[in-house]
């Protein structure tokens, strides 16, 4: 993130990237609920069977996340073009967040989102997918305050480099939570 | 796809273990959401996964 700009005005130009990746979340969010606000007006029974049906699917990705088995992950294969966001200092950060935070364009490694955007579209709560798509923009964004601790060029791609590391358990986390967030779907509303 | 890959993680046992934990903990909040609205629990989960999603992909980049 760090360009020729004076290096105390990299903050801001972080803050601007982790507020456009926090709104372009909760964009998300908003999109994927309204929408499925939209299917429950027209089929106002249809909660109970989506979300029986996402239960399962959140079951076979936890399985992927596990490794038990191997299945393709929703997302799309597309970067965000360099020329894009080649210039303005602030400008490019901001349209780099938009792009990236908004979870549906660029590379999905984990299975967690399309789960999570899944779950948004079946709750039709778009207050909630708003908090939600908020919370996974700027948890995603967090990270870039780490950076203040680095020094130099190095230092930063070895901060990268130790984040890539976690990503094994990464993957059993989200495996986990998945597993747990299937069978609460399958079991609890039948639970008296 | 995932980049994982089986040699990085220690063995079968914690990945069993892992699914395992995930189903019972899923139970149980099923369980303790009786009486209550189990769109409430789904919820809550659902900002577990936003936050584990967020902080999880950075991971990969």
């Amino acid at each position: 993130m760090r360009g020729t700009e004076p290096y105390h005005h990299w903050p801001i130009r972080a803050t601007v990237y982790a507020t456009a990746m926090s709104l372009a979340g909760a964009a998300t969010g908003v999109v994927f609920a309204a929408a499925g606000a939209g299917v429950e007006a027209l089929w106002p029974d249809a909660r109970l069977p989506l979300a029986a049906a996402l239960g399962v699917i959140a079951l076979a990705f936890a399985l992927h996340e596990l490794e038990f088995v191997r299945l393709a992950v929703p997302g799309r294969d597309w970067q965000v073009p360099v020329e894009w966001v080649r210039s303005g200092y602030y400008q490019s950060a901001a349209v780099w967040g938009v792009l990236v935070g908004a979870g549906v364009f660029t590379r999905i490694t984990y299975a967690a989102l399309p789960v999570l955007l899944a779950w948004l579209f079946v709750s039709g709560n778009v207050p909630f997918g708003a908090l939600a798509g908020l919370t996974y923009g700027a948890t995603r964004a967090a990270s870039i305050y780490l950076s203040v601790t680095t020094h130099d060029t190095e230092e930063t791609i070895s901060l990268g480099q130790r984040l890539m590391g976690i990503a094994p358990a990464a993957h059993q986390w989200v495996g986990l939570a998945l597993a747990a967030f299937a069978v609460y779907l399958l079991a609890a509303p039948y639970i008296p | 796809m995932a980049s994982h890959t089986t040699s990085l993680i220690p063995g079968e046992a914690r990945r069993f273990a892992l699914l395992a934990g995930g189903l019972l903990v899923g139970l149980a909040l099923a369980l303790a959401s009786g009486g209550f609205s189990w769109e409430g629990g789904a919820v809550g989960l659902g900002f577990v996964l936003a936050v584990l999603a967020g902080l999880a992909q950075r991971c990969s980049a």
